[in-house]
């Protein structure tokens, strides 16, 4: 038996090399249905990496706390305070909107000046810390500002590309009829993109203005690592005391499973586009393959007369597709892998691959091949050997 | 053969065998002869077990295989027949070497001494330098030593040469006949179906065949 298998392997293979051409044809097959499959899943699974890293970066422990209610809802003044007392929170930042817009110029009698930023927040300075936010330029608002009620402003970085800052340059800003010296300008903040577009003063400037301190609409939580959806159970309890006022609580980790939930459909529709392409290769092999059959009926023939059996004439030709199958799949997932790497280095994602896809998928690819195989195969064992010799 | 028929068709058939009986003894070289269509293919083709009788009996070396089961005749035809036909039927992209190997596939026989048994049945034939030729490189004689040493490499009991001579020119005939003629010489019964007056005066037996029956034993 394993001489047999020896000598049909040897016989598929030198027909095989023999038609170069048809092999390369034949092997498209596999090619393109486990390419398919492993090139998308690859970039699917990088960009997920890339979300995992972009929150990995951002702190997956951050919890944002929101007021609902519209506009002008708020959280209790002491919401920071409270959401501190638990013992998983490590750090609490609250952002207060302070009900003034700003603008570059100072405001001429009724008509207001044109407005440079979406929003004014009042913050403490904590907040670079629990959102672990540097500048891009200048310097932070912090104690000293805080403690003096300095009338100073950060800018935040669409704020201050807007107006076309020059960072070192004095620039005053005008938070209603009070004028606020620009003392740096915030890096961009990916989880809070509110920032971007707004203008940040300190919370002892904004109770100066407003007469009184802001209550936030929003606080950020940092918590421990591994304790965020325990901790954003508790917080709208602690947060409200058992008083009225809904919330909304969101942590990244949510956001993350979201993502993996519509992942899921994606890689549903990538399976079903994978297995369309696995089954059109699957039908094309067949052709080809078909094909071949009639134009060695010959060579079946003469094989058959010279006492080769139907079941080795039909292995023959099933082991053919089947070293087709391994070569054109392997080859398809590493062409994807090397399409997957490209991208990803080029888009500057982080690069996945799953080696357990790509086995799964080439594995795939070998048997819908094998199985492509076994209808022509089976055309050419069932060939008389004298009806075979006489065809042209 | 035993009282072999052989009719084509179901609603009107035709007899192309009728109670056609004819023995091959070991080293005899027997001629069948016989016009177009007499039914020397037909007769050649059951005694190769490359087709079945509609009735009547196949031996070979004694023992009936016309009922045998498919693998059965195949690993028969493998082991006790070889053919030479006029169109020679090499495998094109295989080289002469391969070409003999192919006789002697999947019968467990090592890959290098298939090899040498190739080499040597090349040998035999004057063309053991010619084997790494394919084919399409090889005159029409050549490919029919090539064939001749196909049919001679698995150690047959008899060969089976369907108008070996038909599509060569009398100088490669000539060497042709006598690469069969010394099989013959051996345990090997050569039978060959012809026309060629030259073959039947060359050998020891000559049969007639028309119509579908022996007309003419000698």
């Amino acid at each position: 038996m394993r001489a047999t298998l020896r000598d049909v392997a040897w016989v598929a293979w030198s027909s095989l090399r023999a038609r170069p051409a048809r092999a390369v044809l034949m092997a498209l097959g596999p090619v393109l249905g486990v390419g398919v499959i492993v090139g998308a899943f690859g970039i699917l699974h990088s960009t997920e990496g890339e979300l995992r890293a972009a929150l990995e970066r951002l702190g997956v422990n951050l919890i944002t706390v929101d007021a609902l209610g519209g506009e002008n809802a708020r959280l209790p003044d002491v919401a920071a305070e409270r959401a501190a007392s638990i013992p998983t929170v490590t750090g609490v930042v609250g952002l207060a909107r302070v009900s003034a817009s700003a603008s570059a110029t100072a405001p001429d009698g009724d008509v207001g000046a044109p407005p440079i930023a979406n929003d004014v927040f009042a913050v403490s300075d904590e907040l670079f810390n629990v959102l672990d936010l540097g500048v891009s330029s200048g310097r932070r608002i912090g104690e000293v500002d805080e403690a003096f009620k300095l009338p100073v402003a950060m800018l935040g970085l669409q704020v201050a590309r807007n107006i076309g800052f020059e960072p070192g340059s004095l620039q005053v800003i005008y938070v209603g009829s009070q004028a606020l010296a620009v003392v740096g300008v915030l890096e961009r903040s990916v989880l809070v993109s509110e920032l971007n577009f707004a203008v940040l003063i300190p919370s002892s400037t904004a109770s100066d203005l407003l007469g009184a301190a802001p209550a936030p609409a929003r606080l950020i939580v940092a918590v421990e690592a591994g304790t965020a959806g325990r901790t954003a159970s508790l917080l709208p309890d602690v947060v409200t005391y058992g008083g009225p006022g809904e919330l909304q609580v969101r942590f990244p980790a949510e956001l993350l499973a979201a993502q993996v939930e519509v992942d899921r459909t994606v890689a549903t529709a990538i399976f079903a586009i994978g297995f369309l392409s696995m089954l059109v290769g699957a039908f094309g092999i067949a052709n080809v393959m078909m094909i071949a059959v009639l134009e060695r009926r010959r060579e079946i023939g003469v094989r058959r007369a010279l006492g080769h059996t139907r079941f080795v004439i039909g292995a023959q030709f099933v082991i053919e597709a089947a070293i087709l199958g391994v070569i054109g799949a392997s080859a398809g997932a590493l062409a994807a892998a090397a399409i997957v790497l490209i991208v990803s280095v080029v888009a500057g994602w982080v690069v996945v691959m799953q080696p357990g896809t790509a086995l799964i998928a080439v594995a795939a690819g070998f048997a819908m091949t094998v199985l492509a195989s076994l209808y022509p195969a089976s055309r050419a064992a069932a060939m008389e050997p004298l009806d075979a010799l006489r065809s042209e | 053969m035993r009282s072999v028929w052989k009719s084509y068709g179901d609603a009107a058939p035709v007899t192309a065998l009728a109670d056609v009986s004819l023995a091959v003894d070991e080293g005899e070289l027997l001629a069948v002869t016989g016009r177009s269509g007499s039914g020397k293919s037909t007769l050649l083709g059951i005694m190769g077990l490359l087709d079945r009788p509609s009735s009547g009996e196949v031996l070979v070396d004694g023992i009936a295989v016309g009922g045998l089961p498919d693998a059965k005749r195949s690993r028969t035809r493998a082991r006790k027949i070889g053919f030479v036909f006029q169109q020679f039927y090499l495998i094109g992209h295989l080289d002469a070497l391969g070409n003999v190997e192919t006789a002697l596939l999947y019968r467990g026989i090592d890959r290098g001494e298939m090899r040498e048994m190739a080499a040597d049945a090349l040998q035999r034939v004057g063309l053991g330098h010619r084997g790494h030729h394919r084919p399409g490189q090889l005159s029409g004689g050549e490919q029919q030593r090539v064939a001749i040493a196909r049919a001679l490499v698995g150690d047959p009991s008899v060969v089976l040469a369907d108008e070996p001579t038909g599509n060569l020119d009398t100088d490669n005939a000539g060497l042709v006949l006598r690469y069969l003629e010394e099989a013959a010489d051996g345990k090997v019964g050569v039978v060959i179906a012809t026309h060629d007056p030259d073959i039947g005066a060359r050998a020891g037996r000559v049969v007639t065949v028309r119509d579908g029956q022996i007309v003419a034993p000698s």
